[in-house]
C-alpha cells in the first residue's frame, strides 16, 4: 500500500528489494543515498577537546558549511551526549566550541537556537515532539518569539508559517490542527524537521534522523539533507546505520566509549574501518 | 478484504473522534449537567431560579473562580499548589491589620499590597520547587502549614472584626457601580486576562508545553524552571488578590480564614476538565467547574440538606470527574488500536 491506496500484490520470491522499494515509494530510487557533491565552505563549527564528565572527553572536530559530517559508533558511545552538549541540553564541562571563529559557551538550548543551531533528537516521542499538541504548536514551539509581538502570539503568522513548513515537507495529515501523536512515525519526523528548519538554522544536528520511519520518508529525509547541504547548511548526522553513514557523509568521525577513535574522509571510509574504530575496545578487552 | 478493513477503520475512527470531542468539549458536558441540576432544584425549591439567588451564587463563587484559575495554571504544568488557602489566610490577616491602622488609605493600595505579599509567598513556593527540586505536592504541603503558622504568629491569635475595617474597604467587594458586584467583575476580568495569557501569549503556550511533555520542552528551548516558578508566583499573586476580596466580603480576618479552601480550588479545576497529569485545561471549563460547585452548595442549602452532605457531594463530584476522564481516555486509546 502507498499513501492510503492499494498498489500491487506480488509473491515474495518474485520481488526484489529494488522492486519493493519502487512500489512503496512510487518511483525508482536509482541511488538510495542521493548525496550530491558539494564543495565545502568555511568552517562554521569548531569543537576542541570537548568534555562532559562521565560521558565523553577530548572530542574535537570541524564542521564546514555545505558539509555532512557523519558521527558513527556503537549505541552508548557518547554520540548523543556530544550532540546534547553542543546544543546546550547537557552543557559541556570542559573544552571549547567556536562558531564562525567566535568562541561561545553554550549553556542552554535557547542560546544554541539563537546561535543558529538546531537539534533533531533521537527519540521524537520523548524529546522531539509534544505528542499531545497539534502540528501548528509543535512546529512553532522553538521560534514562538518570532510569532509573538510583545509576548502576544500572532495566530495568522504562526498558522501560515506552520502550514508552509508542513507543506514543504509533504507532511501527510488531515489538517494542521491534528495532534502530533496521531501521525505515523515518518510524518512525526517530518514535523520535527519542519519545526527545526523553520528556525532557519545554519548548523543542523540530526540524531538518528531515519530511525523507525518508512522507506519513502527515509529517502525523502536523505534527499532533504543533501539539498540542505548543497544550499550551504552544515549538518552533523549521528547514525547507527552504516549504509547511511557511508552514503550520506562527506567525512566520518567515530566515537567509542566517549573517545574519538576514527576520522575518515568519504573516500577513505569503509564499513570495516568504521566498525573496527567503533569496537576496538571490545577486541582489546577480549585479548587481555 | 481491503474495503472491509478500511470500513472498520473509518467506523473506529469516527467513534474515536466522537469520544475525543467529548473530551475536548468538556464544557458542553458540564453545561448540560448544570442545566439538569438547575431544573431539578427549581422543581424542589422555586426560589432557586431568581435573580437574587443567582447574584448570590456569583458572589459566592467569585473568589473560588479566581483561585481555581490560579490552580489551573499550576496543574497544567503537572504541579499542584496546596498552600493557596494559607496564602489567602496570611495575606488576609496582614492586609486587614494594615487597613485597620490606616483607614484613610486608598483601597487600591490594599489590593496592590495584597498582590505583592501574595507574590512573595508564591515565589517562595516556586523557589522550593525549582531550586530545591522538591515535588510540588510536598513543597506546598509544607508551606500550607508554614504560612498558616505565620498567621497565628503575626496576629498573636487575635481577629480583625467588621467594625475595625473602614466602610470603603468593605464596599470593595460588594459595591455595584457597574451593575454587578465589583467582586464578580474582578473575577470576570481575571478570567479574561488568564484566558488571553494561556491561549495567546508565548508564555501561555510554554506552560502547556511544559505540562504536556516536560522532557521535550527544554529541547525546544523552553526555560522549564522559569515557567514552573512563574505559575507558583502567579498562584501567590492571585491568592493575594483573593485575600483582599475575602477580607472585604466577609468583613473580618481570622486565624482560620480560607482554611480548607485549597481543596475547593482543586475540585473546581478538575471538575472543569483540567487533567491532573498536566497539559490539559481551559478557562471556560474551569469557570463552569466553579459555577457547578457554587450551584451545588447553594441548592443543597435551599433544599435543606445538611452542610455535611455538601462536602460529600463535592467529593463525589471530583471522583466522578476524574474517573470519567480516565474512562474516556482509555476508551480513546483502545479505539485507536
Amino acid at each position: 500500500m502507498r499513501d492510503g491506496s492499494y498498489v500491487d500484490t506480488c509473491s515474495i520470491k518474485d520481488v526484489s528489494r529494488d522492486d519493493l522499494i519502487r512500489l512503496m515509494v512510487g518511483r525508482t530510487i536509482t541511488n538510495l543515498f542521493p548525496k550530491q557533491d558539494v564543495k565545502a565552505g568555511d568552517v562554521i563549527l569548531k569543537v576542541e577537546n570537548l568534555e562532559r564528565a562521565g560521558s565523553f572527553r577530548n572530542v574535537s572536530f570541524e564542521l564546514r558549511c555545505g558539509e555532512i559530517l557523519g558521527m558513527a559508533g556503537l549505541v552508548g558511545a557518547g554520540r548523543t551526549n556530544v550532540a546534547r552538549a553542543i546544543f546546550g541540553v547537557e552543557p559541556a564541562t570542559a573544552g571549547s566550541i567556536q562558531i564562525e571563529g567566535r568562541k561561545v559557551a553554550i549553556t542552554s538550548p535557547q542560546q544554541a537556537i539563537k546561535l543558529g543551531l538546531a537539534y533533531v533528537p533521537e527519540d521524537r516521542q520523548l524529546h522531539g515532539l509534544i505528542p499531545a499538541m497539534n502540528i501548528t504548536s509543535n512546529i512553532s514551539l522553538p521560534m514562538l518569539s518570532k510569532y509573538a509581538r510583545r509576548g502576544w502570539l500572532q495566530d495568522k503568522t504562526e498558522r501560515k508559517a506552520a502550514y508552509d513548513a508542513a507543506l514543504q515537507m509533504e507532511v501527510r495529515a488531515n489538517n494542521i490542527w491534528q495532534m502530533a501523536r496521531e501521525l505515523s512515525g515518518g510524518n512525526q519526523q517530518k514535523i520535527v524537521l519542519s519545526k527545526w528548519l523553520s528556525t532557519n538554522p545554519r548548523i543542523l544536528i540530526l540524531d538518528e534522523p531515519t530511525r523507525g520511519i518508512d522507506v519513502g520518508t527515509k529517502a525523502a529525509v536523505h534527499a532533504l539533507m543533501s539539498r540542505l547541504a548543497s544550499e550551504g547548511m552544515a549538518i552533523l548526522m549521528i547514525s547507527s546505520e552504516l549504509p547511511e553513514i557511508l552514503g550520506m557523509s562527506d567525512r566520518v568521525i567515530v566515537l567509542r566509549e566517549g573517545h574519538m577513535t576514527g576520522h575518515f574522509s568519504r573516500a577513505e571510509a569503509t564499513q570495516e574501518k568504521i566498525i573496527s574504530a567503533a569496537t576496538q575496545a571490545v577486541t582489546l578487552g577480549s585479548a587481555q | 478484504m481491503q474495503n472491509s478493513t478500511s470500513a472498520t477503520q473509518s467506523v473506529r475512527s469516527s467513534l474515536s473522534n466522537l469520544l475525543w470531542s467529548l473530551v475536548r468539549f468538556r464544557e458542553a458536558g458540564i453545561s448540560i449537567f448544570i442545566l439538569i441540576l438547575v431544573f431539578v432544584v427549581t422543581l424542589r425549591a422555586p426560589s432557586f431560579l431568581t435573580t437574587d439567588n443567582f447574584n448570590d451564587i456569583l458572589l459566592n463563587i467569585s473568589i473560588l473562580a479566581i483561585m481555581a484559575l490560579a490552580q489551573t495554571m499550576v496543574i497544567i504544568t503537572h504541579g499542584i499548589d496546596l498552600s493557596v488557602s494559607s496564602m489567602i489566610g496570611l495575606v488576609a490577616m496582614m492586609v486587614a491589620f494594615v487597613v485597620k491602622q490606616n483607614p484613610e488609605m486608598p483601597v487600591i493600595f490594599a489590593v496592590l499590597l495584597g498582590m505583592a505579599l501574595g507574590s512573595v509567598l508564591g515565589s517562595f513556593n516556586g523557589l522550593i520547587i525549582t531550586r530545591g527540586n522538591v515535588p510540588p505536592i510536598i513543597a506546598t504541603l509544607g508551606t500550607l502549614s508554614i504560612y498558616r503558622g505565620l498567621v497565628f504568629f503575626y496576629s498573636q491569635g487575635t481577629w480583625i472584626n467588621s467594625f475595625e475595617l473602614p466602610k470603603n474597604f468593605k464596599m470593595l467587594s460588594k459595591g455595584t457601580p457597574l451593575g454587578l458586584p465589583n467582586m464578580v467583575i474582578i473575577a470576570i476580568l481575571v478570567a479574561i486576562v488568564v484566558y488571553y495569557f494561556l491561549n495567546h501569549t508565548r508564555t501561555g503556550r510554554d506552560i502547556y508545553a511544559v505540562g504536556t511533555n516536560p522532557d521535550a520542552a527544554p529541547f525546544a528551548g523552553i526555560r522549564k524552571e522559569r515557567i514552573i516558578f512563574l505559575v507558583y508566583l502567579l498562584s501567590g499573586l492571585l491568592a493575594g488578590l483573593a485575600a483582599v476580596l475575602w477580607v472585604s466580603r466577609f468583613e473580618s480576618a481570622q486565624t482560620n480564614t480560607a482554611a480548607g479552601f485549597e481543596l475547593q480550588t482543586v475540585a473546581a479545576s478538575v471538575v472543569g476538565g483540567v487533567s491532573i497529569s498536566g497539559g490539559v485545561g481551559t478557562v471556560p471549563g474551569v469557570l463552569l467547574g466553579a459555577l457547578l460547585l457554587g450551584i451545588i452548595q447553594n441548592s443543597l442549602t435551599l433544599i435543606r440538606i445538611s452542610p455535611f452532605w455538601q462536602l460529600a457531594a463535592q467529593g463525589l463530584l471530583i471522583l466522578i470527574a476524574v474517573i470519567s476522564d480516565k474512562w474516556i481516555l482509555s476508551r480513546v486509546e483502545r479505539t485507536k488500536k
